[in-house]
């Protein structure tokens, strides 16, 4: 799955660490999910989704990959 | 090398890690003193009567301390959990492998099965310390 995370992130001038003091997780989890190598489980997508003001699939996309998978 | 403000722990990590030290800090110290103890009161090994006994004192410590990492997991994140799962799936693979390298020494009669299982145990705990400190490595 692909997100938009970094993006938002950084347009609130927000480190890694800052945005995961606001989730409540480690730094290396966030970076884990911006990076593509993990993908969050559905209550921290929506609490990133309830952070950022935006639909949860505003954040996140299917890629190819990951729709062929189901 | 100082953390930067980009790559500086979240505060949840800090209390995580605060209280893993907390926790595992006197259960291994425990285990220090009751398995010194042993050394010091048995210099030659020999096991009889109610140092027999004391010899499994080392066990209770050790319960101890399974338990602090029970508590850390259940204070990891989502993807903590994940990572420490997988480095104790490598840690497991580990003792499977020493342990049957250990047995089929044995059936070869060479080496000694006592000696085995502190390597097995030893070996297994590394491997599983160190997959897990590669894993979580900040980046």
């Amino acid at each position: 799955m692909k997100n938009c995370l970094r993006e938002l992130r950084a347009g609130r001038r927000w480190s890694q660490a800052d945005l995961a003091d606001r989730l409540n997780v480690s730094r290396q989890t966030v970076n884990a999910i911006e990076t593509g190598r993990y993908d969050p489980s559905l209550p921290l997508a929506f609490k990133m989704a309830e952070l950022f003001e935006n639909p949860i699939e505003s954040l996140f996309f299917p890629t190819e990959d990951s729709a062929h998978q189901s | 090398m100082s953390k930067t403000a980009h790559d500086r722990k979240s505060a949840s990590d800090k209390a995580r890690d605060l209280a893993a030290l907390r926790d595992a800090a006197p259960a291994f110290v425990t285990l220090l003193v009751f398995q010194g103890s042993l050394i010091l009161l048995n210099p030659d090994g020999k096991t009889t009567g109610w140092l027999l006994l004391w010899s499994f004192s080392p066990l209770a410590p050790a319960l101890w301390l399974m338990w602090t990492q029970l508590r850390s997991v259940r204070r990891a994140d989502e993807y903590q959990r994940v990572l420490q799962l997988q480095a104790m799936a490598i840690g497991f693979g580990a003792v499977i492998l020493l342990s049957f390298t250990g047995g089929l020494l044995d059936a070869a009669g060479m080496g000694d099965p006592s000696q085995s299982l502190q390597v097995t145990f030893i070996g297994g705990v590394l491997v599983w310390v160190g997959a897990l400190a590669i894993k979580t490595r900040s980046r």
